[in-house]
């Protein structure tokens, strides 16, 4: 190829957000992403679906990852991957086998040049909390009806349909309680709004009021109606518990609304970083990737010294 | 008892199969080889009805009941049964569509304005809402605004080609079969 | 020998060490190696739209989204939506009435139209249906603006830091293309001129403002059950990234997505081995570089009584499909010791000519790359980049069973399709052995062999063997390439049989 068509032929970079249940998949610089499909593959070898996360070991996971990946970009995204730039979103607790096995397949299979790893979690912009990976629903459409209130009498059933064999009635008190699951407490007291509240006492004592007005729910388990409110009353109850009372003096809580989808917003995050130029400084290119064939990763000392973390602060 | 009773508008193929007290309204095309089978009750068939090629349409005796004058499965009227259809529904109304291969089951009731989707299998008792749309290997629901259009150019051109190369059955009177 | 449905039950072994049946794979003519849709490089040629055949070159398609312009989806269903027409008639101002043709989409899988949401009718077919805006593109397009100017910014901060020494000398200024060019060609914002340009003015946003109260669920929640008719399922959701619809009748056609043809290249030597003919109606291709065309193909004819320990006779067939005379020998598999060590000198040469890239690109112009790399970022197809190598897996042969193999090699006469018409034409004289040999026809021939499946098999379990094929290749590109006579080469390919289940002793 000419040098000057090459160049003429510009290429965005791609931005990935692979879930436990949904992929996101998109340009960079787009307002939302091209395609949310679930995050399974026919298995190559026996032809059986299968989610990427169901591996088995290393080698199962990279040819899991090759299909699904070739299948998003040849049925969906439809460009070659061949010297392209990718952004990665994932999850703060991501296993490291997972990061390595992706970081191979991208760079030897699909020979992008370069890869940028962007943390979900723990953006200066108010992002609290995460939830994207709980999916407790009984029925992929149960997250529709549930909902969050604390009621007493229960919501009227439901009839769901599946096939033209069977009919599924749903209880009002299953709608209602499915989601239950975020906030009851297990032995380590730990729930959702707990681990809020946590996350907040944790922080330096000026930026916890700033932190609790600035509560931004995304993920697409945060879409359920009622979410919200059944959370900023548990947050508000749980904060007149001694055990808080003491140690936060927080009087209230705000919440961001998002003005576009929740499941998505996590990806439109890594859309706008895409778009700019942070892209060639942050990244991780194929010669760095030769050279040191770990990817960094925030949990490893290497990369978490003051002046690179000082350098993933930037701000708004 | 047998009772066979065609309107005289009616287009009856010889080869197609009535069993049972059978009565055809006017406009009515039973295709060869389709079955209107009355084993519990009589079947009324209303007018304007397209029933193709292979289709079942079964008024089923279950076990221990016996023929019963009164037990009557009434299908109404402009329905279209498509070919290889089998339905066992316990009352039909108007303006319904019957897709190819498709599969009703006992109990059910049609209503008015219903399609049943190729290849679809309902099979549990209920009572359709109007206007259901049934589709695809899921049997997804869907209401639609409005009833499907009346088959009638398809009516006028069936009840003229069909006599010229089939004979039909001709029954102005009520008349024991067989 | 491979089907559809069933299992495929010769599989070849491919140089990445993935057992494959030959239809699904391809040989390249200048590595002279059998290749497969894992181990080559695809790449998207053309972009056309399954329904209506159009061809879009592929800068306007990015534009459009990879989306045909013309042709719908049902947002119900997924099927293609059909035009349909309905008359009315209008009184027009004279009195008079006229009749004219009104057009809706509907889906004939289905039922849905698309007055089921209230989509005007169109007066023309080919008309343009309208469409919805996504509501926050403007807000997104100012917070992406606002992100690459701090972007920006950092970078610059950065480099003061460092103190990067300028360089006058660009290497694109050789090529006409100035450092500003290149930026905008890749999609990046022109870096301001001198060097206190102005970067403290950063373009406006508007916060999103965070409220204390949250709205509660509305009172019909707890009392009416949802109607599951009018609520949309994930999928149709999902279909919509942007708009998300929640209700049936929010949902809007969906532009049909386009498909690709695509070319498959050769990681080694970056020649085609797949290319299709850029129009969407034509199926033929340019390069069609399969293995069934180049290498001998195997089938399994007849397989006796298969018992656990007990020698059994099956019949192969091999097909030569070339245009030379070919000869194909047998040879027993490398014991997994072999195995390992051929696998571990494969992957150890894969790692040395990375290295040996890695040392040529850190002297060509590649370098150049990288120190410039902190004030310019160059579009990735501008330099030659250095390429890592997938290394091969290690060939997966689990044979339950020992195979008796000929020792001598069989001629196969080049493929003559005339052959197949003339009977008469049946005139080797191949000193062929009867006890291998079981009969020949033209470019084939009927081989016999011995096999004892494992004493440990129990019954239904699979009785699989495997043997080295060798034949002789003309490779004709050399003599297209450097004017010289073609050459005869040999070559291996690891094979692998299903032979079925072990029948009990009963």
């Amino acid at each position: 190829m000419p040098l000057y068509e090459a160049s003429y032929a510009e290429k965005h970079a791609v931005v990935l957000d692979l879930g436990i249940r949904y992929t996101k998949f998109g340009f960079a610089g787009e307002d939302s992403p091209r395609c949310i499909i679930p995050t399974e593959i026919a298995d190559p070898e026996t032809r059986q679906v299968r989610s990427i996360y169901s591996y088995k070991d290393e080698t199962d996971l990279y040819s899991l990852l090759v299909e699904f990946i070739h299948m998003l970009h040849f049925k969906h995204l439809l460009v070659s991957p061949k010297d392209r730039r990718v952004l990665i979103l994932e999850s703060l607790l991501c296993p490291t086998v997972f990061r390595d096995v992706l970081a191979k397949v991208l760079f030897r299979h699909f020979e992008y040049t370069k890869i940028e790893l962007l943390l979900n979690l723990g953006q200066y912009f108010a992002q609290d909390l995460i939830i994207r990976t709980c999916f407790v629903t009984p029925l992929e459409r149960a997250n529709k009806f549930a909902d969050k209130s604390e009621d007493i009498t229960a919501a009227p059933a439901v009839q769901y349909r599946v096939d033209g064999s069977k009919t599924i009635t749903i209880p009002g008190h299953i709608r209602e309680t499915c989601h239950e699951v975020f906030f009851e407490r297990d032995s380590d007291q730990l729930s959702l709004p707990n681990m809020i509240l946590d996350a907040i006492v944790k922080c330096n004592v000026d930026m916890r009021k700033q932190l609790a007005e600035n509560i931004f729910l995304i993920g697409g388990s945060s879409m359920t109606p009622g979410f919200k409110y059944r959370l900023s009353q548990e947050l508000n109850h749980l904060l007149k518990t001694p055990y808080y009372s003491n140690r936060l003096k927080i009087n209230k809580f705000k919440f961001h609304t998002s003005r576009v989808k929740e499941n998505y917003v996590g990806w439109l995050g890594g859309s706008l970083i895409g778009a700019s130029d942070l892209l060639s400084v942050r990244s991780l290119t194929r010669e760095g990737y030769l050279n040191n064939t770990t990817v960094p990763d925030w949990c490893n000392l290497i990369y978490n010294t003051k002046s690179i973390s000082d350098s993933f602060k930037w701000t708004l | 008892m047998n009772k066979l009773k065609i309107a005289s508008s009616a287009v009856v193929c010889v080869e197609s199969k009535l069993k049972g007290t059978v009565s055809v309204g006017s406009m009515t095309v039973i295709h060869p080889k389709a079955s209107v089978i009355a084993e519990a009750g009589p079947i009324i068939i209303g007018e304007n009805n397209i029933i193709e090629e292979q289709v079942v349409i079964m008024h089923r005796l279950k076990d221990g009941e016996e023929w019963d004058e009164s037990r009557v499965l009434k299908i109404g009227s402009n329905n279209v049964f498509e070919v290889g259809c089998v339905v066992n529904a316990s009352a039909i109304g108007d303006h319904n569509v019957i897709e190819a291969k498709s599969y009703v089951g006992e109990g059910i009731e049609i209503t008015n304005g219903c399609i049943i989707g190729a290849g679809c299998q309902l099979t549990v008792p209920e009572k359709l809402q109007d206007n259901s749309v049934f589709s695809g290997s899921s049997c997804s629901l869907s209401i639609a605004p409005d009833r499907p259009p009346a088959q009638t150019l398809q009516l006028e051109f069936l009840s003229k080609v069909l006599p010229n190369y089939h004979h039909l059955k001709k029954v102005k009177k009520p008349e024991q079969v067989n | 020998m491979a089907y559809l449905t069933q299992p495929n039950y010769v599989k070849y072994a491919c140089s990445c060490g993935l057992l494959k049946p030959i239809t699904k794979m391809y040989f390249c003519r200048h590595c002279l190696k059998l290749r497969c849709g894992y181990c080559v490089c695809h790449e998207v040629d053309s972009h056309y739209c399954s329904n209506c055949l159009e061809n879009l070159p592929s800068a306007e398609a990015r534009l459009k989204k990879y989306r045909c312009a013309n042709c719908y989806d049902c947002p119900h269903c997924f099927h293609t939506l059909s035009i349909r027409a309905t008359s009315v008639t209008r009184n027009s101002e004279d009195g008079s009435k006229t009749a004219s043709k009104l057009y809706y989409l509907a889906c004939f899988f289905c039922r849905w139209t698309s007055r089921d949401v209230g989509i005007p009718d169109q007066a023309s077919a080919t008309g343009r249906w309208p469409e919805r805006e996504n509501e926050n593109s403007e807000t997104i397009a100012s917070l992406i603006e606002y992100f690459k100017v701090l972007a920006l910014k950092e970078r610059i901060d950065k480099e003061k830091i460092f103190h990067t020494p300028r360089r006058n000398f660009s290497h694109f200024s050789k090529l006409g293309m100035t450092a500003a060019l290149v930026r905008k060609r890749s999609g990046l914002p022109s870096l301001p001129l001198g060097r206190d340009a102005d970067l403290t003015s950063l373009p406006t946003i508007v916060p999103s403002v965070a409220s204390e109260t949250v709205e509660p669920l509305p009172a019909e929640m707890f009392t009416t059950a949802p109607d599951l008719t009018k609520v949309t399922t994930l999928s149709q959701r999902f279909s919509q990234p942007d708009i998300q619809p929640e209700l049936t009748s929010e949902m809007w056609p969906i532009h049909k997505h386009l498909f690709i043809k695509r070319s498959q290249r050769c990681r080694e030597c970056e020649h085609n081995v797949y290319k299709p003919e850029y129009n969407p109606i034509s199926i033929r291709f340019k390069i069609q570089l399969a293995a069934f065309y180049h290498i001998p193909e195997i089938t399994l004819l007849s397989i006796g009584e298969l018992k656990a320990g007990v020698p059994s006779e099956i019949v192969v067939r091999l097909c030569n499909p070339t245009q030379h005379l070919t000869s194909v020998d047998f040879r027993p598999l490398p014991s997994a010791m072999e195995e390992d060590l051929l696998w571990e000198r494969q992957v150890q040469l894969c790692e040395e000519r990375e290295r040996k890239d890695s040392q040529r690109t850190s002297l060509t112009p590649g370098s150049l790359n990288t120190s410039l790399g902190s004030s310019l970022t160059l579009p990735a197809s501008l330099t030659r980049q250095l390429t890592l190598y997938e290394p091969p897996r290690r060939v997966r042969l689990d044979v339950s069973s020992s195979v008796q193999l000929p020792s001598c090699g069989i001629v196969l006469p080049p493929r003559d399709d005339a052959a197949e018409y003339d009977d008469s034409a049946e005139k080797h004289n191949f000193q062929d052995d009867p006890e291998v040999v079981v009969w020949r026809k033209s470019n084939k021939a009927a081989v016999k062999f011995s096999i004892t499946p494992d004493k440990t098999l129990a019954s239904n379990e699979e009785v699989k063997c495997g043997f080295v094929l060798g034949y002789g290749y003309v490779n004709t590109m050399a003599a297209l390439e450097g004017h010289k006579e073609p050459q005869r080469v040999e070559l291996q390919v690891k094979v692998l049989l299903s032979l079925g289940t072990v029948v009990s002793d009963e």
